[in-house]
């Protein structure tokens, strides 16, 4: 056999087995890709699945959502689910819920439970939070802010010790409207905003002390407030008015060392479109904000940095629009409310989805509504 | 001896009754108190709640109590602010239907009370009673010596009335517009067969709140997520991310279903489009200032109506009969020496047709009913295999009595009609002394 002959007979199962090495390459980075391994982050979502009088809580790795673990199951008042912290602090979870036996109404005092996910411990933390507002840990995940109504209008912000549970009133007020706990800003002072005939005001407050006014927001109802997570900046959605329809628009604010608030510059590609639900990136340098889709078939969420450079789109639906619940702490995966409608009005039907930074989305299956409570950092 | 073991005897008849009386499942605490101490009986109606639609398809054109004060509808107001005059006695049945659902799950007696049936009536803790949850002027007894009226007592028993109530409340509060509430259909002349010109009505049924508070049920609220899918009302969805009148809403569009079948035909009504300046605007926080002139929203589109129901001829005397009211005893002597001590029950029967809806007055604080208040059906109710009779227990309370030998009675009154009430003679017959410290009397 010639040589040349000999070397080309030689080359068959040696590229064969180049391509063979080349094609397991490709799938295993494409299963990466696609989440078909484990995070090395270990990033883990938590959430519930509602049941009419129990919801189920539940972890799932950001690749495969559909593989849940039990954390454990909670019991409310028929037809009312548990409504959470938007984030959670390490591996703890919050949230408000009316218990079995208490009335069947909005406004019956709810009780602000705690949960560790990491060991299925569950406490009650308090008997007499709100249910519609969601309660907000600080900083350093050691306490907790909820909001507690009586009768005759007033309204609390109260500060829970998770160690002690030691309560503490940090703000009371009497209104006909209501005030909305925002976070702990880096000083540890707690940041509410307060509704009143004149609009949205955002204040900020220590125990102790009387509430010092930060910024006139609006004169609207502004909504979705989130803080940064260093605690240096805080996002909101205003109403404004814009071609002939009333939008909500993002807003950033700086919090200065002086304690002021400051606007920050949108970025001049930021969208002008209707927005939703605002989250802050991991790292504090941005903020995600859904997108409607209308006049178009889809838009996919965008992340806008707060330092003015050029916006970041988001892997879009393949129709409708998507509404940010939460970035992993990794920064890798983003979790939303993905609609197939085109307007806020006409949502249509709406579904979780986990968008990973790659531009990947993976559907969250569920029968009932999905509650999202958080990510998790398990290692 | 004798009067030792009797003392013995007695002391622990008297406190197993107070414990009894302490236990007995209508005893239940409440947030404030109700109409009445215990909860009455009601009748549940067909799974399929034919009879319920069928008394709100009256209700929503006044067929039912005509002409009646209280259960009867009032006229309905039609025209824009300044303009407004008395119009039709009609609201949109199905919107009582969809408020019945979300109120009730269209329920009129508790959970555990089957289909075609009688039990405990459906009471929330602030005092809504049955179907359409009605608490307005159920929270204390509005009778005559501290007892619950007969106005008070068909609401609690009898799904007709409840109905009609709900219906008439309903009505006030769309008739609250303009003087206390805004109102909707400023470019419909704000006219009441449009289904979605009942949109602050709605809101004001569960409480015209404002937003953040705690019983927020503004569409503006930051509460609620934003966007939101549409309520779909098949138990799949909390309800704590809707305000009331977008659960309403919802399933009016998306109707529930009993036993696998929708309860009633889809009826899809529009909300607020909140990207329009002309539903936005009304609903900003400036305008939410009492009597909420600036509210005025016009009617979203597209706009919906309800067919004028048809009533079937004989649907009152189906729904209403002529119950009359009969006991299984004319007297009855309670005895503490007896395995059941202290304790006596009859049987309240309906001699008449319908749903009786009976009320017991004792005469004598010693003697205590429970239930206070129940139904007894006509031959002519649907019953499967269901008690027709009402059991009313009888229990005598030691403490209280007078003298040990004693007579008092027990008035039966039926609510609903003008039958002749009943009255059982009650004696007691304490052949015993004793003194024990902590009771209120010694003999």
């Amino acid at each position: 056999m010639p040589l040349a002959q000999r070397a080309q007979r030689a080359l068959v199962p040696i590229a064969g087995l180049a391509i063979a090495a080349l094609v397991l390459a490709g799938v295993v980075l494409l299963r990466a890709r696609d989440g078909g391994a484990p995070p090395p982050d270990g990033a883990t979502l938590v959430l519930a699945e509602f049941g009419n009088t129990v919801d189920r809580i539940v972890t799932a790795p950001a690749n495969r959502p559909d593989e849940r673990t039990p954390v454990v199951s909670v019991e409310h008042v028929a037809g009312w689910g548990i409504n959470p912290s938007p984030q959670a602090a390490g591996t703890l979870v919050a949230f408000t819920v009316l218990p079995q036996g208490a009335m069947p109404q909005r406004d019956s005092p709810a009780e602000l439970r705690l949960l560790d996910v990491a060991t299925g411990a569950l406490r009650t933390l308090a008997r007499d939070a709100d249910l519609l507002v969601p309660p907000l840990f600080d900083q350093a995940g050691s306490a907790l802010v909820y909001r507690a109504s009586s009768q005759g209008g007033q309204q609390a912000l109260v500060r829970v010790e998770l160690h002690s549970g030691a309560l503490r009133v940090l703000h009371r007020a009497e209104s006909a409207f209501g005030s909305f706990p925002v976070g702990f800003a880096a000083d540890d002072a707690l940041l509410f905003a307060s509704l009143s005939t004149a609009g949205t005001d955002l204040y900020r407050v220590r125990a102790g002390e009387a509430p010092q006014l930060l910024l006139h927001a609006s004169d609207q109802i502004t909504r979705d407030w989130r803080l940064s997570p260093n605690g240096r900046a805080v996002s909101y959605l205003e109403p404004v008015l814009l071609a002939e329809r009333v939008v909500h628009r993002l807003q950033v604010l700086e919090l200065g060392a002086d304690g002021a608030a400051r606007p920050a510059t949108p970025p001049a590609d930021a969208p002008t479109s209707e927005q939703f639900a605002p989250v802050w990136t991991p790292d504090s340098g941005a903020v995600t904000v859904g997108r409607e889709a209308y006049p178009q078939r889809r838009a996919g969420a965008v992340t806008v940095p707060v330092d003015g450079s050029m916006s970041r789109p988001l892997a879009p639906p393949a129709t409708g629009f998507d509404a940010p619940l939460g970035w992993s702490p990794d920064g890798r995966w983003l979790a939303a409310r993905s609609f197939d409608g085109v307007t806020a009005h006409e949502p249509g039907t709406e579904s979780m989805v986990l968008i990973s930074e790659s531009g990947r989305r993976f559907a969250v299956v569920g029968e009932a509504e999905l509650i999202f409570l958080g990510w998790v950092h398990r290692d | 001896m004798t009067s030792c073991r009797g003392a013995a005897l007695a002391l622990l008849v008297a406190t197993l009754a107070t414990l009894a009386l302490a236990t007995l499942p209508g005893a239940v605490p409440r947030a404030e108190a109700c109409v009445f101490l215990r909860d009455p009986h009601a009748y549940e109606a067909d799974a399929a709640r034919s009879m319920y639609f069928a008394a709100m398809d009256a209700a929503a054109v006044d067929a039912l109590f005509p002409g009646d004060p209280f259960f009867g509808l009032p006229p309905v107001e039609a025209g824009n602010r300044n303009a407004r005059t008395p119009g039709a006695r009609r609201v949109p049945q199905s919107l009582l239907r969809s408020i019945g659902w979300v109120e009730s799950n269209l329920a009129m007696a508790a959970r555990s009370v089957p289909f075609a049936a009688t039990g405990p009536a459906l009471v929330s803790f602030d005092c809504g009673y049955g179907i359409m949850q009605v608490t307005t002027g159920m929270t204390v007894p509005l009778g005559v010596n501290n007892q619950p009226t007969a106005n008070q007592v068909s609401v609690a028993t009898h799904y007709a009335y409840n109905i009609a109530r709900g219906a008439g409340i309903l009505a006030e509060k769309w008739n609250g517009a303009p003087e206390l509430r805004p109102l909707a259909g400023t470019d419909t002349n704000s006219d009441p067969a449009i289904i979605e010109n009942w949109y602050y009505a709605t809101w004001s049924y569960n409480g015209f709140t404002g937003p953040g508070t705690n019983r927020s049920n503004h569409p503006l609220d930051p509460s609620f997520a934003r966007p939101r899918e549409r309520y779909r009302c098949d138990g799949s969805q909390s309800r704590t991310r809707y305000p009331y009148q977008e659960l309403v809403w919802g399933c009016l569009a998306s109707p529930p279903s009993s036993r696998g079948v929708q309860l009633w035909a889809p009826r899809p009504v529009s909300l607020p489009d909140l990207s329009q300046p002309a539903f936005f605007g009304p609903l900003a926080l400036a305008n939410f200032v009492f009597p909420y002139a600036a509210m005025d929203l016009p009617t979203p589109q597209p706009q919906h109506v309800d067919p004028t129901p048809a009533v079937a001829p004989d649907l009152r005397a189906r729904a209403l009969g002529a119950p009359a009211p009969a006991a299984s005893r004319q007297s009855v002597d309670v005895r503490f020496d007896t395995p059941s001590g202290g304790r006596a029950t009859i049987e309240v029967s309906n001699s008449g047709s319908g749903v009786l809806s009976w009320h017991a007055v004792a005469s004598a604080n010693w003697i205590v009913v429970d239930p206070p208040a129940g139904v007894a059906l006509g031959a002519d109710v649907a019953c499967s295999g269901c008690a027709r009779t009402g059991a009313l227990l009888i229990t005598v309370n030691p403490t209280l009595l007078q003298r040990a030998a004693s007579r008092g009675s027990v008035t039966i009154t039926a609510a609903n009609g003008s039958a002749t009430p009943v009255t059982i003679s009650v004696g007691v017959e304490g052949s015993f002394e004793f003194g024990a410290p902590g009771t209120s009397r010694a003999y």
